[in-house]
């Protein structure tokens, strides 16, 4: 269900107040100003990174190793999670694992994929694939399973192959679920990407944010920061508006 | 008139190969004919068997022993000679109205243009017209069920296997429901398996009517329904159908004790 237009109002009104009040804390003294930048400023900054090309180099870098990583989970997720409902001895034993595995970090592999792929995009790209097919796997084997009994015991009156069974009725029935583990994929994917952009040297928005860090430049901070943010909320809610497409139907 | 379906000494018992003493025998002995065009109903306690028996005429289960016949076929796997109809809500959601109706024809691989002429037909014989490019959701359940048969009819089977088609529907609509089926099948003249548990349904719409026994199933009674068509709610409300139903009830509490005891000392 959407949103009702008051509340989308009071949403825009909180951001709009805690712009406010950070610009009077910080304007007001009570906060250094090496620790926090007045809102004010931080757009001045922002649309001198769009203007100067430093912020449209970095996201270039993202966007490719974003796109790589979250197509190539993609494919894995779906092509596990087949698999991995297909042939339960696997599957059974498998999920168990990679949902313990999940709850760790797996930033805590840093080090080990490093070693692996070295310090350029190729590490950023495959931690974020391993991060983003777990739940893709997970939620594509789950949805296949919950598929209403009564639509197989349908499709099996109707003598369907086991092809059509496949595609003509358990891949539909499951897609909401599946849906949802897209949109978990795809938010760890990209929370992945920069987060392994920020600890390395080979640029994109991740490593934007950290270098204006290193530097003290507070104001780039914080203006790399609000890119991050505005990039995740346009491309989350564009899945988001896919994904309400597709369940308005199913429910 | 021939004989369409004949169940030969069919019983089923359901075996866990991880738990030999969970066997459930579900079907003990069961002996029926049903004749071409007849609309036989099913009637028996919840839990009795009723829709593996069902199950098993439609190919989907395998008797334990015995054997079911379908013009003059033995019954080994699902075959195109009989339709199911579900209690469940077993149209696509993510199909339209009509769409739904063309499922079982597209499985057929029944070209785009047949298909939907065909589909459109039985849409039309159902009262669902006008409601082609609707999904599910936009409709009642009731609406929901005819699709559920129109999808069935636009097979174009000989026989109707149903199984408690109108069980999630309230009284009212399970009524008019009945009607329209009775209308259908007079238009069709399909053979119509009923299984229901409403002792009023079955006496609405059939011909014959089986009354099985609790859990392991053994057909109980059989009882001719010799009230004239087309059934009226003035048929429905002589004193010689209220006496059907005395019969028919009869029979069926002493078979529903026994289960409700039967759980109890579980």
């Amino acid at each position: 269900m959407r949103d009702s237009l008051a509340i989308r109002l009071n949403r825009i009104g909180v951001v709009v107040l805690a712009l406010l009040a950070t610009e009077a804390v910080v304007r007001s003294g009570l906060v250094s100003k090496l620790i926090l930048s007045a809102p004010s400023t931080v757009a001045v900054k922002a649309w001198e990174d769009v203007l100067s090309g430093e912020l449209l180099a970095h996201l270039a870098v993202t966007a490719v190793e974003f796109s790589v990583a979250f197509l190539a989970a993609l494919a894995l997720g779906v092509g596990f999670g087949i698999v991995f409902f297909r042939f339960r001895l696997i599957g059974g034993a498998v999920e168990p694992l990679l949902l313990a595995f999940f709850a760790a970090p797996t930033i805590l592999l840093y080090p080990v994929f490093m070693t692996l792929f070295g310090l350029g995009s190729a590490v950023v790209i495959a931690m974020a694939i391993v991060t983003g097919t777990i739940p893709i796997i997970v939620n594509v084997s789950a949805g296949l399973h919950g598929v209403e009994r009564i639509f197989v015991k349908l499709g099996r009156s109707l003598t369907a192959t086991p092809w059509q069974l496949f595609w003509k009725i358990l891949l539909p029935a499951a897609t909401p679920a599946i849906f949802s583990g897209i949109r978990m994929g795809f938010t760890y994917t990209f929370i992945s990407v920069i987060a392994v952009e920020f600890l390395l040297f080979s640029g994109g928005l991740g490593r934007m944010v950290s270098w204006r860090y290193f530097i003290f430049d507070t104001e780039g901070l914080y203006s790399g920061i609000a890119m991050v943010i505005v990039v995740a909320a346009a491309v989350n809610s564009l899945v988001r508006l896919a994904e309400e497409r597709v369940r308005s139907r199913w429910t | 008139m021939d004989v369409l379906i004949e169940v030969r000494k069919v019983a089923k018992t359901f075996t866990d190969p991880r738990n030999p003493d969970g066997a459930v025998e579900a079907i003990r002995m069961i002996d029926l004919e049903v004749r071409r065009g007849e609309f036989v109903s099913l009637v028996g306690p919840s839990g009795c068997g009723k829709t593996t028996l069902l199950d098993i005429i439609g190919g989907l289960e395998k008797p334990t022993s015995g054997e079911v016949i379908v013009e003059g076929e033995r019954v080994e796997s699902p075959h195109p000679k009989a339709a199911m109809v579900f209690q469940l809500m077993s149209v696509f959601p993510w199909r339209t109205a009509l769409s739904n109706v063309e499922f079982g024809l597209e499985l057929r691989r029944v070209e785009p243009a047949a298909r939907r002429a065909r589909a459109l037909d039985a849409l039309h014989l159902v009262g669902l017209q006008g409601f082609e490019d609707k999904y599910p959701s936009q409709l009642s359940g009731g609406m929901n069920q005819r699709l559920a048969i129109a999808r069935a009819l636009a097979l174009d089977p000989d026989i109707l296997l149903m199984d408690e088609p109108f069980g999630a529907l309230d009284e009212q609509t399970r009524f008019l429901m009945g009607l329209e089926l009775l209308r259908i099948w007079e238009a069709t003249r399909k053979t119509i398996l009923f299984i229901t548990h409403s002792i009023a349904e079955a006496i609405q719409l059939s011909d014959r009517v089986l009354v099985l026994s609790m859990r392991p199933s053994v057909v109980r009674e059989e009882i001719p329904i010799p009230l004239g068509r087309p059934r009226t709610i003035e048929t429905l409300t002589t004193d010689a159908c209220k006496e059907i139903e005395h019969q028919i009830w009869d029979i069926l509490k002493v078979e529903a004790l026994k289960g409700l005891t039967d759980r109890h000392a579980r």
